[in-house]
């Protein structure tokens, strides 16, 4: 065992732990505190928290071990769509998600399109989808933990996944906000130091872009290999994922007011491009000339910060990924345990009580937790699959329903409900019988979704009266009330 | 829509989507790809992209300062 790594992490650990007690009370105030910490977080925290929230594990490791082994270009295909889908989030959704004044995008539905089903069927789907992609984020806290702390990959596991179900639970929203506040600022500061001190033990950036290109021809050129369609279609999908995912959306309930929200927009856009732009580009060339034939690709920024910083910079580095990864995985959590027990138990059964919904989460919490520790620890095979598969699928069962639900009066619950199990079902057949090259899958099943809501909402009848849908839509527009 | 910056940044932003898609057609198109530099145009397209958000979004938030 690695005592300095260690006690980076143990340090972590208390702190995180420290602020799920802390906020135990105030989220135990009222549904809203617990849900979405009383609508009442600013628009810098909440900056920060998205952009936690928005990067996995695959952030650290995946992106930057496929731009080393591909070129640069597809991983700032990455950071370009997220910033666009943030930019757009300002003046698109922000505002109206806000005024709205629900607390879950699957509540947003059934109240916007005046059906229980659209609230049952998008919990569900959001429950799967969620629960899957926590999988591979716990794996690589076990794998990290191995190859960092030299502890048992189960045991890495077991106590990383505890800490998130504990101050998930505890503090709720107000807990996820704070601690995915921290960790954004963690995370961002961990790269940005990693990718300049890199650049710096290179010999700056003239020499260490000479020796990368040496290694990877294709740094700073489209990589042949990759076909037009994955490029544009990576787009697309981490662009509606990053736009209409409900881990992410629900940051939006949490604001203040509208404005607030616009202004935690705003700050994302400014704070995205200095992470997934100018921090992956030094990280990935300095990585390429600095160690040229890594066995392990994924492992290139953790190879990078301790060649460079040493223990501590391994610390850093270690604690920036798993950052990356609890920030994402207790957002979903909470998530979930609000799709099951305010989407989907309150639907079935409206006699539960705030106090009962409450119970019902925490108890969702633990349960989808456990569920994800266990499989974490028997990994099957797909699971590398998984966020590939996810990526799309929340872009092709969200997007439309949202942003047609917030622009379209006609649109209806009818249109948006094969909207979303249409477009998810036709991007699962394109992925599962490779008829396309990777990724091209959400460039068929997100216009056939926009599509299936279109003539679905003209084959039925509007969900709403024309008076009620004008005042809903009065009420959502209206900037800054 | 109905304030006029939310529409003129959506505007400006479909444009920069249709812009990354073109570019990428012509840059993968062509035999050696289009260089500026040691850089293709995909790349430096990319590089331009993020910063244009940044710098649109606090033209928006100006915007909407002055008139809201």
């Amino acid at each position: 065992m690695k005592l300095v790594e260690m006690s980076f992490v143990l340090f972590y650990f208390i702190i995180i732990a420290g602020i799920g007690l802390y906020t135990k009370k105030r989220a135990s105030r009222s549904v809203e505190d617990y849900w979405v910490a009383g609508h009442q977080v600013g628009p810098f925290v909440n900056a920060f928290a998205y952009q936690a929230a928005i990067s996995s594990a695959a952030a650290l490791m995946g992106f930057i071990g496929l731009g080393y082994k591909m070129g640069l270009t597809l991983i700032l295909t990455i950071g370009a769509s997220t910033t666009f889908a943030m930019f757009l989030s300002q003046f698109l959704v922000a505002i109206p998600l806000r005024n709205s004044g629900y607390m879950t995008l699957h509540e947003f539905f059934s109240g916007r399109y005046n059906s229980k089903i659209i609230k049952v069927v998008a919990a569900t789907i959001t429950t799967i989808l969620f629960f899957f992609y926590c999988i591979p984020q716990i794996q690589a806290v076990g794998m990290l933990g191995q190859f960092l702390l030299g502890i048992n990959y189960n045991t890495s596991v077991i106590i990383c996944g505890i800490v998130v179900i504990l101050y998930t639970t505890w503090g709720g929203m107000w807990a996820v906000t704070f601690t995915d506040f921290l960790q954004g600022v963690f995370l961002v500061t961990a790269v940005i130091v990693i990718g300049v001190l890199g650049i710096s033990f290179m010999g700056g950036w003239d020499n260490a872009t000479a020796e990368a290109v040496k290694v990877q021809p294709f740094l700073f050129k489209a990589n042949p290999k990759i076909p037009i369609i994955t490029f544009i279609g990576i787009f697309f999908a981490t662009h509606s994922l990053a736009f209409s995912s409900p881990h992410l959306i629900m940051r939006f309930f949490t604001n203040r007011d509208a404005k607030s929200g616009r202004l935690s927009m705003m700050c994302a856009v400014i704070i995205n491009p200095f992470v997934y732009t100018i921090a992956y580009t030094l990280i990935i060339v300095a990585g390429v000339a600095m160690i040229p034939n890594i066995a392990k690709p994924d492992m290139l920024s953790i190879e990078m910060a301790s060649k460079t910083a040493g223990v501590i910079g391994s610390g850093l580095l270690y604690g920036g990924i798993l950052s990356a990864i609890m920030s994402t995985v207790s957002a979903m959590l909470l998530v979930v345990a609000a799709a099951v027990s305010r989407d989907i138990i309150s639907t079935i059964r409206p006699q539960t009580t705030e106090k009962q919904q409450i119970q019902f989460g925490k108890i969702a919490i633990w349960t989808f937790g456990i569920g994800a520790i266990l499989a974490a620890m028997n990994p099957f095979a797909l699971i590398g699959l998984i966020v590939v598969v996810f990526t799309g699928a929340v872009g092709s069962s969200f997007y439309f329903p949202l942003l047609l639900g917030l622009y379209w009066k006609r649109a209806n619950a009818t249109g948006a409900i094969i909207s979303m199990i249409g477009g998810l079902a036709l991007y699962a057949i394109l992925y599962f019988n490779k008829v396309l090259p990777l990724f091209g899958e959400i460039l068929v099943s997100l216009p056939v979704a926009a599509l299936l809501l279109v003539v679905g909402s003209y084959l039925s009848k509007p969900s709403l009266d024309s008076a009620s849908t004008e005042k809903l839509f009065e009420k959502m527009h209206n900037l800054y009330s | 829509m109905k304030h006029k910056e939310g529409l003129t940044m959506y505007i400006i932003s479909i444009l920069l989507a249709v812009g990354y898609m073109i570019v990428v057609i012509i840059n993968k198109s062509v035999p050696n790809q289009v260089m500026i530099g040691m850089f293709s145009i995909q790349f430096l397209y990319l590089i331009f992209m993020p910063f244009c958000g940044v710098v649109l979004s606090i033209v928006y938030w100006w915007w909407m300062k002055q008139n809201h």
